[in-house]
């Protein structure tokens, strides 16, 4: 009974428990048995795939080639950091400059082989455009360097604009940036914009690299001539699209090599993959050519020790020895010593001075560029009328034959000889030959002039010749007497003593004493 | 006769002794069995240091004490430094072997905040709330330079290690971050890791067809699916917060400040962060 009591007792005090646990609780929560974490010990940092120690190769390739650096446009790194394609250019004998802000580009490209742009922000002129344009054509090497990480970053217009400016200088070139970085979610280097790249097809730039990795890079557009690209995985950021996105290419002429990243050639990252080995191909695209000089290089078109010679008709007079001190002083700037000499001599580049006809040693030279200056036509002249027929008559006592002749210049057309006076560079492998010749000597000494002012743009020219309209900006006062303080300044050649003596130009060559008005060929 | 009053005296007896006074007591001592509650843990800042402590103490709060069954993480973050961000998502997976967590996405579920919603069974969110941002921003510390008057004993003394281990860091955080959402989201992520990894932010719509979320819904709901995956009814919902002594430690900014004072999207301090900088001036990639 007692039992029964108890049991009944127990009963209704657990009562209240059940009833309390089932109103609250309708089960038992087991959290299972699933992983809920990641392992974090699996996770490791990954190192990157260095190359073997880069080490400059040293040789005499670069010797007396001069590389110019883009400083003066806002360019968005220093040289220091770019120290791995400078000491491989260094050790190559190359020189290196800089354009500094307010330098003028096309002077400075005068005296460059190669012109390397880095990451600029402020746009070039159109002078500096064209001045970049015909250093190209010229043969002259361009490195053109855009990085998404490098340019004003305060606006998105800012952005674009950087892209944009190093566009303009690639649009002659048929090559252009886009605004965007290439990535790689599933292959690449540490992180999705250290893209792996790979060289396409096989060329100088290319040679012995396998992989690369660029950190962060814009991609390129460019018909032919892709020299670097992503993998498979590659996507541009501009629309998540791509593979084997283009982030290096060069133009048709192979002068023009644009690359999308320049974070590559910056420590330590130029100690990846086969970073360094672009780096020396890089160095040997910048080197490995002789640009050809033209006239629009003077006065570096000269490499050696200059003479200059005067052809017949041509007399020492002091307006011309003045011309020559100025181009003495031209030439000094280069630390090329300028002597006037009688003969040709080997080891020295020379300009000839003189007057229609060329003499044999000049027909040599305009022979070889295809010019006949033997060869003219008469032009037909209207009938004077009874004014003018005073001073044509006076002008024809003193006239050449070749005063109302045109010539037939290749490039040019019909030149009337009349008025017009030519510029002409005749390189040879061991000798760089200009030579100005005119219908008179005070027209030849102010093409001299021009020459040496810089002043050639006021003539016809492309690479060789120049077809100048003579006296049009300069007028030189002729002076026919030599002048004795000007002779003891400049060195003359020994050769030349007695110059005075035969200064006397031949009655048929003596310039005319009025320069008739220059007029184009009607 | 005298049995019939020994039998009403039994009755009474019994009533009393076997019945009531069991029934009473037990009825009494059955408190002892808690009315079941559901936490509530709300991460409505960017998770730093102080948050990050705050929010462990509510997390242990919870598992130390029974009657908490279920807790609901309320979010609206963009994430925060990658430390208190790991700190939380581990603790909240420690409090999963006791009680179930469910997430409620109020607003922003981002970088951090996602990551540490992976630590629950189930995730909610509010149809306009924004969800993913998976990934980790750092800047890399400036170039090391030497003071004539300053000494260490070796190249990285000062700075950890090389500049660009730092990068190598943030990818490595970054798979452990893919790697939480594998393991957190498992068979219900329709979308590729691949994908997760391009740090999109989704709506919560959106997110729902990757994966990345379970389901659309109010706070509610997400309190009622605690308590069903707790097996608890009749529950109460507390807020953990004012369950927790809070050490009134004084809040600090965690982003900086331009030079006109106003408050950019980045953090002041330099570190790794799980965080979404939003910000639409233009500025890191």
């Amino acid at each position: 009974m007692k039992i029964k009591r108890l049991a009944l007792a127990l009963g209704f005090f657990v009562l209240p428990f059940i009833l309390r646990g089932l109103w609250f609780y309708r089960g038992v929560y087991f959290p299972g048995g699933k992983e809920s974490s990641p392992d974090f010990s699996e996770f490791t940092v990954i190192q990157p795939p260095l190359s073997t120690v880069p080490v400059f190769s040293v040789s005499t390739n670069g010797e007396g080639k001069r590389i110019l650096f883009d400083q003066a446009h806002n360019n968005k790194y220093t040289i220091a950091e770019i120290e791995s394609l400078r000491g491989q250019l260094l050790h190559q004998g190359a020189e290196i400059t800089e354009l500094r802000p307010k330098a003028n580009l096309p002077d400075m490209l005068r005296k460059a082989d190669a012109f390397v742009i880095i990451t600029p922000t402020d746009f070039f002129t159109e002078t500096e455009l064209r001045a970049i344009e015909s250093f190209v054509k010229r043969g002259g090497r361009l490195l053109v360097i855009a990085d998404p990480t490098r340019s004003n970053s305060e606006s998105d217009k800012q952005r674009e604009e950087s892209v944009i400016l190093a566009n303009e200088i690639l649009e002659p070139f048929r090559i252009s940036f886009r605004n965007d970085y290439v990535y790689s979610l599933v292959n690449n280097e540490g992180n999705y914009r250290n893209v792996l790249i790979e060289p396409v097809g096989s060329h100088p730039l290319t040679k012995n690299i396998s992989n690369l990795v660029f950190y962060a890079a814009h991609s390129v557009t460019a018909l032919n001539n892709v020299m670097l690209a992503g993998d498979e995985t590659s996507l541009s950021s501009l629309d998540d699209q791509g593979s084997t996105l283009p982030v290096a290419a060069m133009d048709d002429s192979g002068n023009v090599l644009a690359i999308g990243d320049m974070t590559f050639m910056t420590t330590p990252y130029y100690q990846v993959a086969d970073n360094f080995q672009l780096i020396v191909n890089i160095s040997e695209f910048l080197l490995d050519h002789d640009r050809s000089r033209t006239l629009e290089d003077f006065p570096n078109l000269f490499t050696r020790p200059v003479g200059i010679r005067l052809g017949e008709g041509i007399s020492l007079t002091k307006e011309l020895l003045s011309a020559i001190a100025d181009l003495k002083d031209v030439l000094a700037v280069n630390g090329l010593p300028l002597a006037i000499i009688e003969t040709e001599q080997k080891g020295l580049d020379q300009i000839i001075i003189g007057i229609y006809p060329p003499n044999d040693e000049m027909r040599v030279f305009t022979n070889a560029m295809g010019l006949d200056f033997g060869v003219g036509q008469l032009i037909p002249t209207p009938t004077p009328t009874p004014k003018e027929t005073l001073a044509t008559s006076e002008i024809s006592t003193i006239s050449t034959p070749y005063n109302n002749l045109e010539f037939t210049i290749p490039g040019f057309g019909k030149v009337p000889s009349k008025g017009f006076g030519f510029l002409l560079l005749y390189e040879e492998p061991d000798q760089v030959n200009l030579i100005i010749l005119a219908d008179s000597q005070k027209n030849a000494i102010h093409l001299l002039k021009l020459l040496v002012t810089g002043s050639l743009e006021i003539c016809l020219a492309d690479d060789f010749i120049a077809v100048c309209q003579q006296d049009a900006v300069l007028s030189p006062t002729i002076s026919e007497e030599p002048t004795l303080e000007l002779l003891e300044e400049f060195p003359l050649d020994e050769s030349l003593n007695g110059v005075e003596d035969s200064s006397t130009p031949t009655p048929t060559l003596t310039p005319p004493t009025e320069t008739p008005t220059p007029t184009l060929n009607p | 006769m005298k049995s019939e009053e020994n039998r009403t005296l039994f009755d009474a007896r019994t009533l009393i002794f076997s019945i009531l006074i069991p029934l009473i007591a037990g009825f009494l001592l059955s408190s002892v069995i808690p009315q079941p509650k559901i936490g509530l843990i709300e991460i409505k800042e960017p998770l730093d240091n102080r948050v990050g402590k705050f929010i462990v103490e509510q997390i242990q709060y919870a598992y130390n004490h029974r009657d908490i069954q279920g807790v609901v993480l309320v979010l609206d973050s963009p994430g925060g430094t990658i430390n208190d961000t790991e700190l939380i998502y581990l603790e909240l997976n420690h409090l999963r072997t006791k009680m179930p967590v469910v997430t409620m996405v109020q607003g922003l579920s981002a970088s951090g905040a996602y990551y540490v919603s992976l630590a629950s069974d189930s995730i909610f969110s509010n149809p306009s709330a924004l969800v993913g941002n998976v990934g980790v921003i750092g800047q890399i510390p400036p170039v090391p330079i030497l003071l004539e008057e300053v000494y260490s004993t070796g190249p990285y003394k000062f700075w950890g290690s090389p500049r660009d281990t730092y990068v190598r860091q943030i990818d490595m955080m970054k798979r452990s971050f893919l790697k939480a959402v594998e393991v957190g989201r498992g068979d219900r992520l329709t979308i590729s890791i691949e994908k997760v990894s391009r740090g999109e932010v989704y709506p919560a719509s959106e997110a729902l067809g990757y994966g990345l979320i379970d389901r659309l819904g109010s706070q509610s709901e997400a309190i009622q699916e605690a308590a069903r995956l707790a097996h608890v009814a009749n529950y109460q919902v507390v807020d953990l917060s004012k369950l927790v002594d809070q050490e009134q430690s004084e809040a600090s900014a965690f982003y900086s400040q331009d030079e006109n004072g106003e408050i950019t999207g980045y953090p002041k301090e330099p570190g790794f962060y799980y965080l979404y900088i939003a910000d639409f001036k233009g500025g890191l990639q």
